[in-house]
């Protein structure tokens, strides 16, 4: 049995369900729904303050339950192979002595006209030879990425604003009983620092500009510690939703 | 947690309406604002998006930037001590960098901290001469710079702290560790003018194709020290982003009793708006460019376009094969009709800088 919260249904909707899984009688699936959108708040005379979130936190706490090996959702796991390209540049340095024994270093693509070094330099030419190393590894941006300490990060590749369906009922990860215990409970949280709120104010449509930089920022940690609805315990994290499963024997 | 309710639902009247004031609310010392919107310093800054604020004028004691990011947070006089939460809070390139990085390294290497007390302890004249052997060129590593650098710190004469700033400009090579050195002077030592000015004329010199080291230089435009405002001012100058901040200088300037600066300002301007534009802002007088604050009479701009019309014809001439027969004082003789459409022409791009840049530019006829 599953019970959700969701505090701002039209920011964050989050929907757990698990069940046991049907080739292992042993594992329990952790199945997860998450929209995401922005929202609107109004104010007086037009006002409004468009609400948008650009990276998203779930955390998983368990009681009486692990996570089984190799089952999470989005996990971020490297190649052990990575290709490295290697590539070698040779230059030619021509070296012009004079006379009086100055050394003068000249590029020979300096020489466009015919090519002559005045009489009575000596000049030789010497190699010099440059290796460089580059690594390179092309993964694809995972939108939702599995963490240490049972957490996804939910972010889109170039800073985005989060928009959209992310999970939609997909298995987050399996979970097996641990020894001796008594019940079995899975709690789901979402939520986000109040950095990663993004915050516009339109009047009437038209975006307002902000008198400064600091009016920018303070405005947004006003209207994130409001969102979170935490008051006094406010400590910069907004807890969107909140989702518990107790699993039956 | 309540449940399934609308963003409208959740936050109050009071709080939109406080929002609206706010947006009207001019103040913008960054403390006087968080009282305003009654945040509280020891909650409600953890894990905060404050990149780029200006703490000018604010005592940060007490104040918990946990998980904040502060990269680019500048300001002048600002305090913080011990009581300034900063864990896993981002902090590059900001008034916070230095210290925070200093900190570790001496934790890291506690005899640094002996090599620093030598010197403390040293008569200032003998710590001058250290710190030049500390950056000499020729063996400066991190660790001297990160010496010097706590030296300025701990040392409370004039004299060695401009030797300090002297001796390490050549020898930096992390920007970024360099600049959170400058902006640590500009928040600890506002107070002392001579500080600022060698930490402004550092900054102009190096960063100021750095918009944040630009803001920095902008926030001293109104300071008490004509000297500092003036480096200040001659810093934005120099840099590539005059354009963006020529607004917020264009009242310093009007009010800046230095001629060369105001000759700068001019040449900037002129510069970008084109050739036209930077014949007609000639000085004949002085070769250089004029002093918005001269008049400009039709007598000058005539005697201007006398200057420009025969140099081009010089040009003309000598670009010439085979040269021409005639003498060349015969060839360089102007129409006086050419002369006038000329002068219309500086005089009609004057205006238009005028009109566009408002740069007050007095005309004859005004």
């Amino acid at each position: 049995m599953t019970h959700d919260h969701n505090a701002i249904v039209d920011l964050v909707e989050l929907l757990l369900r698990v069940a046991k899984a049907e080739n292992d009688a042993a594992e329990t699936e952790v199945r997860v729904d998450l929209r995401l959108a922005a929202a609107d708040l109004d104010g007086d005379n037009g006002l409004s303050f468009n609400v948008a979130v650009q990276k998203m936190w779930i955390s998983l706490d368990l009681s009486g339950l692990t996570i089984s090996p190799g089952a999470r959702h989005g996990e971020p796991t490297k190649p052990n192979q990575v290709d490295v390209e290697r590539t070698t540049k040779t230059e030619n340095v021509v070296e012009k002595q004079a006379h009086a024994g100055l050394n003068l270093r000249l590029d020979p693509k300096a020489f466009v006209g015919d090519g002559s070094i005045e009489g009575g330099a000596k000049h030789n030419s010497a190699g010099k030879r440059t290796v460089s190393e580059t690594a390179s590894e092309k993964s694809p941006h995972i939108r939702v990425k599995a963490r240490g300490g049972n957490r996804w990060e939910i972010a889109e590749a170039d800073g985005e604003l989060l928009d959209g369906t992310y999970l939609s009922n997909d298995l987050l990860c399996r979970v097996v009983a641990t020894a001796g215990a008594n019940s079995q409970i899975v709690e789901l949280c979402a939520y986000a620092k109040q950095k990663d709120i993004v915050l516009k104010a339109t009047r009437n449509g038209t975006r307002i500009p902000f008198l400064t930089n600091n009016h920018e920022k303070m405005l947004k940690i006003l209207i994130a510690k409001a969102i979170s609805a935490s008051g006094s315990s406010y400590a910069g994290t907004i807890a969107f939703s909140k989702s518990e499963g107790e699993i039956e024997k | 947690m309540k449940n399934n309710i609308d963003l409208n639902d959740v936050v109050s009247t009071d709080t939109l309406r406080l929002a609206q004031k706010f947006l009207a609310f001019e103040e913008g010392n960054f403390g006087a604002q968080a009282k305003f919107l009654g945040l509280d310093p020891k909650k409600d800054f953890q894990h905060a998006d404050l990149r780029g604020v200006d703490f000018s004028d604010t005592n940060l004691g007490g104040f918990n930037f946990r998980g904040a990011d502060l990269r680019g947070a500048t300001g002048v006089n600002v305090k913080w001590d011990a009581t300034t939460i900063l864990d896993g809070a981002e902090t590059a390139d900001s008034l916070f960098s230095f210290e925070q990085a200093r900190r570790k390294i001496f934790a890291e290497k506690p005899k640094l901290a002996e090599q620093v007390q030598r010197l403390k302890d040293n008569h200032w004249t003998n710590a001058i001469l250290g710190v030049a052997d500390l950056l000499d060129s020729r063996k400066v590593d991190a660790d001297s710079l990160w010496v010097a650098k706590t030296l300025f710190e701990e040392r409370d004469e004039l004299s060695v702290r401009s030797n300090i700033l002297f001796f390490m400009a050549p020898v930096v090579d992390d920007p970024e560790e360099h600049k959170g050195f400058i902006y640590n002077i500009f928040a600890r030592h506002s107070h002392q003018p001579n500080i600022v000015k060698s930490a402004l004329r550092t900054l102009s010199a190096l960063y100021s194709g750095d918009m944040g080291a630009v803001n920095v230089l902008a926030s001293y435009l109104d300071h008490s020290d004509i000297e500092v405002r003036d480096t200040a001012l001659r810093g934005i100058l120099s840099s590539p982003f005059f354009m963006q901040v020529r607004d917020r200088i264009l009242k310093f300037m009007i009010a800046s009793g230095d001629a060369d600066l105001r000759r700068t300002f001019v040449a900037r301007a002129a510069r970008h708006m084109g050739p036209t534009y930077v014949q007609a802002c000639l000085d004949p007088q002085t070769k250089g460019f004029a002093d918005f604050k001269e008049v400009v009479s039709s007598r000058r701009l005539t005697r201007v376009a006398e200057v420009w019309l025969r140099k081009e014809k010089f040009l003309r001439i000598a670009d010439q094969s085979p040269r021409p027969t005639m003498s060349l004082e015969n060839s360089l003789k102007l129409k006086e009709a050419e002369i006038q459409e000329r002068a219309a022409n500086y005089l009609d791009a004057l205006m238009h800088m005028r009109d566009v840049l408002k740069i007050p530019f007095v005309f004859e006829d005004d």
